[in-house]
């Protein structure tokens, strides 16, 4: 193993191929608030086979990134299910369309209002822990917009939405969590 | 700030770290070559591998998770019986991390035990045994990849045992510190060690860390004698740093504690004269040089008569435990690291005949002393 050589390798792979295991992922889990869990286990999977292995090994690095992780989803999956964690916040009406459960969204805005003053960690940090508590179909609609940068269409393509239920999820989200951060005076975008 | 970007450092928070996550794979990545097996070689070459992986490309704050256990870096550096002595039950893990001034510094644990070394004990007296020792184990790391060598080393950085106490202020007792260092992988791992603070236990006490000088760093740290805290000057240039330590106040032992300080206030057998508390003698010195630390420069200047002025350069001399220092008229001297640049100290009082000589030093930005000397009347 030499580290020296390995980890430059594995850094360039990790830059080229974060956003399209992200996506991978985001489109394919039932939780998104695991997806950091996720990603770690990919990468760190990646990381101890060039160590074992050396670079050379593999013939298709982002092939292998992939190949990774459709493993561990399938894995996590399994586990998830088995231990009976996985709560849907949606439920399906009479001609199967979902729609997000009233009540339990309304649990989800339960949050206390910050004071006039109030740091920006704790900012991000209530903005986070509210979207988490938001159905799972919008947080990946914000992981998509937010932090891979995708448009609203190209984020309605990879979701498998309508752009139309992307859009309302979004704003409808959006003036949620505008009532943490309005205090800030941050800019809002249009609705 | 604009929406989009909050949202956008918001996904940070909701835990999609981008490079929080590339740290966090490679370090478990690491990990995972040497799941199981029991000895500590392996353990230590496991140990060394994840810090090998997570260091690889320099800078970065990382967990002390991935760092070497205090057992591991007293292994590393050489000492199996103080390395022992950390997997005992004395042993205490802190991890607890600051960051100054460049460097991430982390305290991975503390412990007590027997004399290791021949150290000599600043509880020298010839009925009491020589008394044990307390370990610490720091882990020192360059924030942008810097290498800690050259502002860590021997003769230019200090970690300094500090108890908390009114009675005797941190440059007026010696409690023998001792360092053995070992960099493994880029991080520089201070070992400490320095007479038992447990008696001290339930007054407390703190590791003061600083660069730039050795001893007792006056520029670096403040000391409160009303309260007998130490803490770190805020505009400080280099590192300064004070750490809690988590000592046992159940195995205090005020009786060994007082009897320690009455030994530091009397002076040593070989030095103390017959009488401690007479004029000239040690105890009192140490009280002038208290008072003297409580007197207004302008004071001074107000009241007195100024008989000379002069400025001097700092030197060095390798028997001189503190490094550089700036010869005074009196024939006295000054450590570089007892003063700050601008400040102005009052040096303790001499009685001249009828008359009081007081004696006001100033540092220069280019590191001269400027040294005025007043006349007061009694």
């Amino acid at each position: 193993m030499n580290v020296q050589q390995v980890t430059p390798f594995f850094e360039a792979l990790y830059d080229q191929t974060y956003d399209a295991t992200l996506l991978y992922l985001t489109r394919r889990c039932a939780d998104p608030t695991q997806l950091p869990d996720l990603l770690q286990e990919v990468y760190s999977e990646v990381y101890a086979v060039l160590l074992q292995k050396g670079i050379g090994y593999l013939q298709n690095p982002p092939a292998f990134v992939r190949h990774v992780a459709r493993a561990k989803l399938r894995r996590f999956y399994t586990l998830r299910q088995r231990l009976r964690q996985w709560v849907p916040l949606q439920r399906q009406d009479a001609e199967g369309e979902l729609y997000d459960d009233p009540a339990l969204e309304q649990a989800a805005w339960q949050m206390p209002q910050p004071g006039d003053q109030v740091e920006e960690k704790w900012l991000l940090e209530s903005i986070a822990a509210t979207l988490k508590t938001c159905p799972p179909d919008v947080q990946k609609i914000f992981i998509c917009h937010y932090q891979l940068d995708l448009t609203l269409r190209q984020t309605a393509e990879a979701l498998g939405m309508k752009e139309s239920t992307v859009k309302a999820k979004l704003y409808r989200t959006l003036q949620k969590l505008r009532t943490i951060y309005a205090t800030e005076g941050a800019d809002h975008e249009g609705a | 700030m604009k929406e989009h970007e909050l949202l956008h450092r918001a996904m940070n928070a909701y835990g999609l770290d981008r490079e929080a996550i590339r740290q966090a794979a490679r370090c478990r990545g690491a990990a995972r070559l040497h799941k199981g097996g029991t000895s500590m070689k392996r353990k230590w070459t496991a140990a060394a591998a994840v810090l090998a992986a997570c260091l690889c490309l320099g800078g970065g704050v990382y967990a002390a998770d991935y760092f070497l256990s205090a057992s591991e870096a007293a292994r590393a550096g050489g000492s199996d019986r103080l390395a022992a002595l950390f997997e005992g039950d004395a042993a205490v893990t802190i991890n607890q991390t600051q960051a100054d001034a460049g460097y991430t510094v982390t305290l991975l644990g503390l412990t007590s035990g027997e004399r290791l070394t021949e150290y000599w004990s600043s509880y020298w007296t010839e009925e009491y045994p020589l008394t044990g020792r307390t370990y610490a184990v720091l882990a020192v790391q360059g924030q942008e990849g810097t290498e800690p060598e050259a502002d860590f080393a021997y003769e230019n950085s200090s970690v300094l045992p500090v108890i908390t106490t009114t009675e005797l202020a941190p440059w007026q007792y010696w409690l023998e510190p001792q360092r053995s260092d070992v960099t493994v992988d880029g991080v520089r791992y201070l070992l400490v060690g320095c007479d038992e603070l447990e008696p001290f236990a339930d007054q407390g006490g703190v590791l003061c860390l600083s660069t730039g000088g050795i001893g007792w760093n006056g520029a670096a740290f403040h000391y409160d004698a009303a309260t007998g805290t130490v803490t770190a000057n805020p505009d400080y240039d280099g590192v300064n740093l004070v750490f809690d330590l988590p000592l046992d106040a159940s195995r205090a032992d005020p009786d060994k504690a007082q009897a320690f300080i009455e030994q530091w206030k009397n002076g040593s057998p070989e030095t103390a004269g017959p009488d401690p508390t007479a004029s000239g003698g040690i105890a009192e010195a140490t009280e002038d040089a208290v008072e003297a630390a409580a007197v207004d420069p302008d004071e001074i200047r107000a009241a007195g008569t100024l008989r000379n002025t002069e400025t001097v350069r700092s030197t060095s001399d390798p028997g001189y435990s503190g490094g550089g220092f700036w010869p005074l008229p009196n024939g006295g001297t000054l450590a570089l690291g007892a003063i700050a640049v601008g400040q102005t100290q009052v040096m303790p009082l001499l009685a001249q005949g009828t008359a009081e000589q007081a004696t006001l030093v100033t540092r220069n930005a280019d590191d001269t002393l400027t040294v005025e000397v007043y006349d007061l009347s009694r």
